[in-house]
């Protein structure tokens, strides 16, 4: 594990951090490959919250403009905390795994705090690191959350 | 909570005003849970999640935790996951195979069928325990219908069969169109929603009205093209005794058939098992939600597993479990075809998560509308200033009316700009809810074992 590759990692992830906390979300899309694959799932229970793609993740920001995607309306900004990150180069790609809280107050719902790990595999691109698939581990087996309109 | 508020209710309830203190307050769901929830066949799972001997899942039962399991000889049972001896859950798993379930604190165990067999030091500790008696508490009624495991705790309950009643037509319409039957795709997902279980049920019920407004956003990005144009196809089942479903004209153009499979899977049906008006009923219109009173819902429609791909129709079981007056849980399974190719289960699936569960982009959204009338329902504004919510479109509208030529049971309506079927949901809630639960039964009334000392009146079996 080389410390510079380490360092890189981690700053793509706080950036990345920032820009989904700060709701630029178009930003984000162009951090991901075409084809990037994403999913979200309970620890330890065999089902999936999402199975998405670059494509649905962008009808995803798109719905966020259209003004009535009511979950996150009026808008809930985020604040996360990313940690413990793992970067390890395999061939041309970097698999980095993370772990993170994120905290977010909407109008009439409990405060929500999730907490989970994710496993990232980035691919190197004329434009820098870019992430080509993440998986998304949430603790919990029961989600408290009433839904899960945030991008993790 | 004492009878003359339910009898206040019984006017309101019947010229379609409804209560909105029902949807906020514990008291109501103490005894909705004694009344209904206690009484009435529930869901407990999907055959398919228990197929071997020994196979168990944890379930909630009302607001109870029970082992869902299929015993040595093959017979599922409901157990309440509650030693007799200290009431410390016997199974921490929320799934698995097991031949017995030993309670973690003092050691009794239990055979999958929820007999006793044994404890430690048992030939000194309990040298004359009628085993027998001490078994972990089982619903006396456990039935199935098209994969679906129902319990119920009344044991003069009528047959499954009868309480479904004209449901059963419908359900062999969803889940009979082949013999090998529909399969768990995974397990459910959960999660915690500030709403009351009643909003959730009658939304599934009959409620097409609110999506033009709540789901618009779905239009704005083309995953629907037009909602409001969905509506319009749309019209309600209303089975009067609290089941019901919204129906609608096909979606998709042929190829697809009415119900949105493609050729490559609707050849696979084998439609020759239904009945002439049930195939009339196939090619006509589909079913796109349900409800089986009180807390089981469906839902059927075609989604996009990924902008541009084809569109595929799945279809997800979802109950809605009280946590409290204000809180539900959500379960939600994706049933797949066994006779489907895989592309199209997992692309079924794919749209499934794409529309609905807590990240899906309809569903994200209903729960920001439902947390609204139990906050309502505790309001001392709305007890002052009026305590009504408006249950009466559709009455006395010729627009909204029953169909006369209508192929199946149960009253179809022309629109669905009414809501008929959720005034037939809360009269049957009215009159459950009005209906003491039924006594203990004898057989649950233990003897008092080498008692010496007064019997309590809980061990004497006092009702």
């Amino acid at each position: 594990m080389s410390a510079a590759l380490q360092f890189e990692c981690a700053e793509l992830l706080y950036d990345e951090a920032e820009l989904l906390d700060d709701g630029h979300f178009e930003r984000w899309l162009s951090l991901l490959t075409p084809d990037m694959t994403y999913e979200v799932r309970p620890l330890g229970v065999d089902c999936w919250y999402s199975l998405e793609t670059a494509a649905t993740l962008a009808l995803r920001v798109k719905r966020l403009a259209t003004g009535s995607a009511w979950a996150q309306q009026p808008w809930v900004p985020t604040r996360r905390l990313v940690g413990n990150v793992r970067a390890e180069a395999r061939e041309s790609e970097v698999q980095v795994r993370s772990r993170f809280l994120v905290y977010a107050l909407q109008d009439g719902q409990p405060p929500m705090l999730l907490c989970g790990e994710r496993s990232d595999r980035l691919v190197r691109t004329e434009h820098g690191l870019r992430f080509a698939a993440r998986s998304v581990q949430l603790l919990g087996r029961v989600l408290h959350q009433p839904n899960l309109a945030i991008l993790l | 909570m004492d009878s003359a508020r339910l009898l206040a209710w019984q006017r309101d309830i019947e010229s379609g005003l409804i209560p909105v203190e029902i949807f906020g307050d514990e008291a109501v769901l103490r005894l909705e849970l004694e009344r209904i929830f206690g009484k009435s066949w529930l869901f407990v799972a999907h055959e398919t999640e228990v197929p071997n001997c020994g196979d168990f899942v944890l379930r909630r039962f009302g607001q109870d935790e029970v082992i869902c399991v299929r015993d040595k000889r093959g017979t599922l049972r409901v157990l309440l996951n509650h030693c007799r001896h200290r009431g410390t859950p016997v199974c921490r798993e929320h799934r698995g195979n097991a031949s017995q379930f030993r309670c973690p604190y003092h050691g009794w165990v239990y055979d999958n069928s929820g007999a006793w067999v044994g404890a430690p030091f048992k030939r000194q500790s309990y040298p004359a325990l009628d085993e027998s008696a001490w078994g972990l508490l089982s619903a006396p009624r456990v039935e199935s219908y098209r994969g679906l495991v129902f319990a119920s705790l009344d044991e003069g309950a009528p047959p499954l069969r009868e309480y479904l009643g004209d449901m059963c037509w419908y359900l062999d319409c969803a889940f009979g169109l082949h013999s090998d039957g529909m399969y768990v795709h995974t397990e459910a997902q959960r999660w915690r929603v500030r709403a009351n279980w009643k909003t959730a049920a009658e939304n599934f019920l009959c409620d097409a009205y609110h999506v033009p407004s709540l789901h618009r956003s779905i239009e704005g990005i083309g995953l629907v093209p037009d909602v409001n144009k969905a509506v319009e196809r749309q019209f309600h089942l209303d089975l009067e005794n609290g089941h019901g479903a919204i129906l609608s004209e096909r979606m998709l153009p042929p190829p697809w058939s009415t119900w949105g499979y493609p050729p490559q899977v609707s050849q696979l049906f084998e439609l020759e098992r239904l009945t002439p008006e049930q195939r009339r009923f196939l090619d006509t219109y589909l079913i796109t939600t349900f409800t089986i009173y009180p807390n089981l819902s469906f839902i059927r429609v075609p989604g996009l597993p990924e902008p541009g791909l084809a569109p595929v129709v799945y279809t997800c079981l979802r109950q809605w479990q009280p946590v409290a007056a204000d809180e539900i849980e959500i379960w939600s399974w994706t049933l797949s075809w066994r006779v489907a190719p895989a592309w199209f289960n997992d692309a079924a699936h794919k749209a499934s998560l794409c529309a609905f569960g807590p990240a899906g982009m309809f569903e994200q959204d209903d729960t920001v509308a439902w947390s609204g009338a139990p906050a309502m329902g505790r309001s001392v504004f709305a007890q002052r200033r009026g305590q009504h919510l408006h249950y009466q479109m559709g009455n006395a509208n010729p627009e909204y009316r029953p169909r006369t030529d209508w192929m199946g049971p149960g009253v179809a309506t022309t629109t669905a700009l009414g809501e008929g079927p959720q005034r037939s949901f809360y009269r049957r809630w009215l009159h459950d809810m009005r209906r003491p639960a039924p006594a203990a039964a004898a057989s649950h009334r233990l003897p008092v074992l080498g008692a010496s000392c007064e019997a309590s009146p809980a061990e004497r079996g006092t009702p």
